[in-house]
């Protein structure tokens, strides 16, 4: 699956972060209280299907996703509509079209529910077509899920 | 015709037509599609975040603590002959730089001095990323023998018997303990990264005493950290250009009130043909990362690793943000802790800012190129990397669009957005 931002859809994208900005204090305030506001009450920022039936589903601490800026995402993983759990998850990546890789070297560091992983240590540090590779091995068949997205 | 006049015209035609598709400026139009009106906002220094506090420094954002490293900064006594400071290389009146190709300290330097304005922003410091933080960076140039050429134990006892030095850092960081008060460290020169006496000596050292002595010592970078970033950068005319343009009805500036018209087109090269917003993208022409670009080391010298070395420096320095004098909780150093650290940073050094960049030549990590018309030339080029490989490909500008980017580059200088206070020795 490919997921492209352009032009436009990032200027929603950049209102979104004004809106975003808006409500820092409210949505500090409901995290004071205890309320959980967290990545999984968001739809994903990205979604795939892998040739083996994989679903992967990601979830930002970044949205938008901005450049330059060091964060984690969530990812979920279901097969057959279940989660997969215990699975080796690597995840790399890069611009196909200036022949580098990601930055950082992010890396699965938990997995709090079955079928969810924390994908710590991602960053984007530069504007254009990026390509990220999700290999999945475990119980299942291994498998490799694709995204591509423009920032 | 005669074959002669033939051959004549026939070469003053070709050379027309070379010299006019090299110089005459063809690109007519500066109107802004969506796209790049985005860019055009994203590098504003409108969209620039206040700068978030270090959290491996707990006096990053403490005045006393900018005050304290104010007074460090400018202070000659902190070098071995008492006559170099920070303020030596990073000058305030070049923008924090020095004008030189290698920084001049004691002794000559291996790398150009970069600028302090808006340096704060990076979480990477040196032109290989040797440090995670601008404390941890601040300490090194005060034991390095072609700087400041200090070692550690003397920085610390001239702390502790300088009166006005002292009141300023026990504000700041509390009382330094008694014991080491009453220590005679005048004739010790100690260090562990010293030469083999002073070695020697610190080894011979309490652990406690080490430990306490390299506390200060790391205390004297947070608050020299502290105050550098108070230095952050002024708007251009570019950044009123950015503004003009949420503003205006048209896209166009067709007065020329703010940017002329090659300066326009240089800004369309910047974003377009040139790629040169792929690396200096953001508010501060920088994405703080590491890249090779081909720079051909200095003539008798091997091509350096960049931050493929950088990296393992960083990772191995006791200043890092997971060593003992960090403040910063280890889940909080996200950077140094999922770092790049493969092949292909052989070679890479780090993206330096743009803004003030026409004030601040010369430029590369060891001032290579001493002009902008230089470094635009290596860009169009981007020959074999001597090391690993050179990510920027040949940008075939023109002649006249060389210029256009040039023109552009020079329309981000502004003095520093800093108290003047901030730019002259303390009184």
């Amino acid at each position: 699956m490919i997921v492209i931002i352009r032009g436009p859809e990032l200027r929603g994208v950049m209102k979104i972060c004004k809106i975003t900005k808006t409500f820092a204090l409210p949505i500090l305030f409901l995290l004071a209280l205890g309320v959980n506001v967290n990545a999984n009450d968001s739809p994903p920022i990205f979604e795939t299907n892998s040739t083996q039936g994989y679903t992967v589903k990601i979830f930002s601490s970044l949205n938008p996703i901005l450049l330059n800026q060091i964060h984690e995402w969530q990812l979920s993983i279901e097969r057959n509509n279940a989660p997969v759990s215990g699975a080796s998850i690597v995840l790399t990546g890069g611009m196909p079209n200036h022949d580098h890789g990601l930055p950082t070297q992010p890396k699965i560091t938990s997995e709090p529910a079955p079928g969810r992983y924390i994908l710590e240590g991602i960053r984007f540090h530069m504007p254009g077509l990026w390509e990220i590779i999700i290999d999945i091995s475990g119980d299942g068949p291994q498998d490799t899920a694709t995204i591509e997205f423009k920032l | 015709m005669r074959t002669g006049l033939k051959i004549f015209l026939g070469g003053f035609l070709a050379t027309a037509g070379w010299l006019a598709w090299e110089w005459v400026p063809w690109q007519l139009k500066t109107d802004w599609d969506e796209e790049e009106l985005m860019l055009i906002q994203s590098l504003s220094l409108d969209s620039l975040e206040p700068l978030k506090l270090d959290l491996s420094n707990s006096v990053a954002g403490s005045l006393e603590a900018a005050e304290f490293g104010h007074t460090l900064f400018f202070e000659k006594r902190l070098s071995a002959n008492q006559s170099v400071s920070c303020a030596s290389c990073h000058q305030p009146d070049n923008y924090f730089t020095d004008s030189l190709p290698l920084a001049m300290g004691i002794g000559l330097g291996t790398r150009h001095t970069p600028s302090l304005v808006g340096l704060s922003y990076s979480p990477w410091y040196y032109w290989d990323g040797r440090r995670d933080s601008q404390w941890s960076q601040a300490l090194a140039p005060l034991e390095a023998k072609h700087e400041q050429g200090m070692d550690r134990t003397s920085l610390v006892n001239f702390i502790l018997h300088d009166g006005p030095h002292l009141e300023k850092y026990e504000k700041v960081f509390g009382a330094i303990s008694p014991d080491l008060k009453n220590t005679d460290l005048s004739n010790s020169p100690a260090s562990p990264i010293g030469n083999s006496t002073e070695k020697e000596t610190w080894q011979s050292f309490e652990s406690k005493t080490q430990i306490e002595i390299s506390k200060i010592f790391s205390n004297i970078g947070k608050a020299l950290a502290a105050y550098q970033r108070q230095l952050q950068p002024g708007g251009s005319r570019f950044d009123d250009y950015t503004r003009a343009l949420q503003t205006a009805s048209l896209r166009e500036d067709p007065k020329d009130s703010i940017l002329n018209r090659r300066e326009r087109l240089g800004l369309k090269l910047f974003l377009g043909k040139g790629n040169c917003v792929d690396c200096h993208n953001g508010p501060l022409f920088t994405n703080h990362e590491f890249h090779n670009t081909g720079v051909i080391p200095l003539p008798g010298e091997l091509p350096p690793m960049g931050r493929f070395d950088g990296i393992r420096i960083a990772r191995e320095d006791p200043f890092n943000c997971f060593g003992p004098y960090s403040d910063a909780n280890p889940k909080d150093c996200a950077e140094l802790q999922f770092a790049r650290d493969t092949s292909e940073m052989v070679g890479a050094h780090k993206t330096p800012t743009l803004r003030n960049i026409a004030k601040t030549s010369p430029y590369m990590h060891t001032g290579q190129q001493k002009s902008l018309a230089e470094v635009i030339e290596h860009y169009n080029e981007a020959p074999t990397a001597m090391v690993s490989h050179n990510e920027a490909k040949p940008l075939k500008l023109r002649r006249s669009e060389m210029k256009q980017l040039e023109a552009f580059l020079r329309t981000l200088s502004a003095p520093p957005a800093t108290d003047s206070v901030w730019l002259n020795p303390p009184n």
